[in-house]
């Protein structure tokens, strides 16, 4: 379906979040498929899963590089919602993000809060200067603490570290991340075994509805059992030593 | 095969693992078209999904035969025989590919003559009917295993390159690939698809690969395998009943990946309910009732 941007909002200098009217019903969690009619088509997590729809970019190549030059009035062609979403209940949540994965995971925390659940939100960044979505996390009442590995702001170290100190002192009924990879593997290494854990994972995304089977991994399609996995399904499957 | 259900060429096949979690409920399983040389495809969008089916320009995207050994190695306790896809520019291309194919264990090769939106091979190559018969001919002197020949419905007249299939010694024939087709975005003023040009599969090209099969019937000795458009048990008996010994499906199962074992229960219940024992019986009965 077609959409008019009505509002681009610049995150960080390398992030940019779209939003646009989109009336079909997301979950936190999901993403879709998004086209300028210029550059290539690509998947990207909804950000914003209310009324108003949202995508939140981060520069990293062409399509991406294409994409922040457009600006509100502009048409964007989106497709889905694809995909598993997070679990959201009243229960306990440790939610714990890298780079980017924030844009997938607020509006889960959102939503959860919204429910009547609890969450402790990490979030990790290079650095203080690629921060983001903090604001908008704090004004809806979610305790929000920062890593950033050059310390520039909150917890010198990974986001992985903060999130263990978190788990070590009190106790949660899901942890949710997502991120690089590499914090998600590290993820499921320390917290899978002990609590119910679910990771948002990346792949190679052509179809998008389970046809072409570019985005598989470990014989699951990433767009239709995933992108939201439980980690624990994965780890058995090899997932870590992948 | 434990029963009539193939899963076809370029659908949940370029990995391993996910073939053989299709391959549970399969009678047979089909790689993704393999050849020469790795291949990325086309750029995205290379799939239009609409009312009535999926238009796709995917550009044959693959890891190339060598690399594709690693998968079929991982296919060796596949609980299905898997069919080797390939697809070359010309037979020696294709009588190479099928050897490699035949090294790495696959019970058939299927030749894909028949891909509508890679320029250089698949139905540019399949159109010429000459071009078949010295292709099949070419890869039946190079392997020992069955040889399928995969036809294109983009020609007035398929039977033509059914028959010049059967010459050259093709063991089957599979029909349809995809349908030449074209949408186009209002907004963008342009194709849907980065390639422009794709092809249509899922429920709209039902009657047309039927329409295949059924002319095809009347001029071959060779069995068929009808593919195209299939998404009900009642689509299988049509295509069994226009003549085709088996099926294979494709766009159906992105939404359910165990789409076969649904369909087996519908063929049997069917049969169970007109007396049949054998799918054989069903088999071109629409060839007698006329
Ligand atoms: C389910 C999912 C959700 C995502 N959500 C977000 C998001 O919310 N925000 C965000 O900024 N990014 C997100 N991404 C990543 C985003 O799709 C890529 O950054 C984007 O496609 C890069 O395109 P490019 O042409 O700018 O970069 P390129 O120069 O083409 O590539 C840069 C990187 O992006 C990867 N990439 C390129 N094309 C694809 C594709 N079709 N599918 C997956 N990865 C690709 C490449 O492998 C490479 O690592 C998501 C990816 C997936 C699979
Ligand atoms: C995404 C996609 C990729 C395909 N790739 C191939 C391929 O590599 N080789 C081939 O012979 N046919 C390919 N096909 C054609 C299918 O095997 C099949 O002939 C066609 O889709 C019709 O069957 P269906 O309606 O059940 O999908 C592809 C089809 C789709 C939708
Ligand atoms: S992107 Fe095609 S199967 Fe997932």
């Amino acid at each position: 379906m077609h959409t008019r941007i009505v509002e681009v909002v610049e995150e960080n200098p390398a992030v940019k979040t779209f939003r646009f009217r989109y009336n079909v019903k997301v979950l936190p969690g999901q993403f879709c498929m998004v086209w300028d009619g210029a550059g290539e088509e690509v998947p990207m997590s909804f950000s914003y899963t209310g009324k108003i729809k949202g995508v939140t970019v981060k520069k990293v190549g062409k399509t991406t590089d294409l994409l922040h030059r457009r600006k509100p009035g502009e048409v964007l062609r989106i497709r889905g919602p694809f995909g598993t979403h997070y679990p959201v209940s009243s229960k306990k949540y440790l939610l714990v993000s890298g780079g980017t994965g924030i844009a997938s995971l607020a509006p889960a925390a959102e939503k959860i809060v919204g429910r009547g659940g609890k969450c402790r939100f990490v979030a990790g960044f290079r650095n203080a200067s690629e921060i983001f979505f903090i604001e908008r996390l704090r004004n809806a009442g979610i305790d929000v603490e920062i890593a950033t590995d050059d310390g520039s702001a909150g917890f010198r170290g990974f986001v992985t570290e903060l999130a263990g100190k978190l788990f070590a002192g009190e106790s949660f009924d899901y942890i949710i991340a997502c991120g690089p990879v590499q914090m998600l593997k590290e993820i499921g290494r320390r917290f899978a075994e002990k609590v119910e854990t679910y990771i948002s994972i990346e792949s190679l995304m052509k179809c998008g509805i389970g046809l072409c089977d570019s985005c598989s991994i470990l014989g699951y399609r990433v767009c239709r059992e995933g992108p939201v996995f439980r980690a624990g399904e994965l780890i058995e499957k090899g997932w870590l030593e992948e | 095969m434990k029963n009539p259900f193939i899963l076809a060429s370029g659908i949940l096949d370029t990995y391993a693992e996910t073939m053989l979690r299709v391959a549970e409920d399969a009678g047979a399983v089909v790689t993704k078209s393999i050849g020469m040389e790795e291949r990325k495809g086309y750029e995205n969008p290379v799939i239009f999904e609409f009312e009535h089916g999926v238009l796709n320009a995917m550009g044959l995207p693959n890891p190339g035969i060598e690399r594709f050994g690693e998968e079929m190695k991982k296919l060796r306790g596949c609980r299905a025989p898997v069919i080797g896809s390939i697809f070359g520019k010309n037979e020696k291309e294709f009588a190479h590919l099928a050897e490699r194919m035949e090294e790495y264990g696959a019970a058939a090769v299927e030749l894909n003559l028949s891909c509508p939106h890679a320029s250089g091979y698949g139905m540019e190559v399949g159109r010429d009917p000459a071009l078949v018969k010295a292709i099949v001919r070419a890869v039946k002197e190079a392997v020992q295993i069955p040889v399928f020949v995969k036809l294109t419905p983009n020609v007035s007249d398929i039977t033509v390159l059914g028959m010049a299939a059967e010459e050259a010694g093709a063991d089957a024939v599979v029909a349809i690939n995809t349908v030449r087709g074209l949408r186009i975005d209002l907004e963008f003023k342009r194709s849907v698809l980065t390639a422009g040009i794709g092809g249509y599969s899922g429920p709209g090209i039902l009657p047309i690969g039927l329409r295949c099969v059924f002319e095809l019937k009347k001029v071959l000795r060779v069995p068929i395998v009808g593919c195209g458009g299939i998404t009900t048990w009642e689509n299988v008996i049509e295509y069994l009943m226009a003549g085709a010994s088996a099926v294979e499906i494709g766009t159906a199962l992105r939404n359910d990946v165990r789409l076969f074992k649904n369909l087996g229960r519908g063929v049997k219940q069917y049969m169970k309910r007109k007396g049949y024992e054998r799918v054989e019986e069903v088999v071109a009965l629409a060839h007698q009732n006329r």
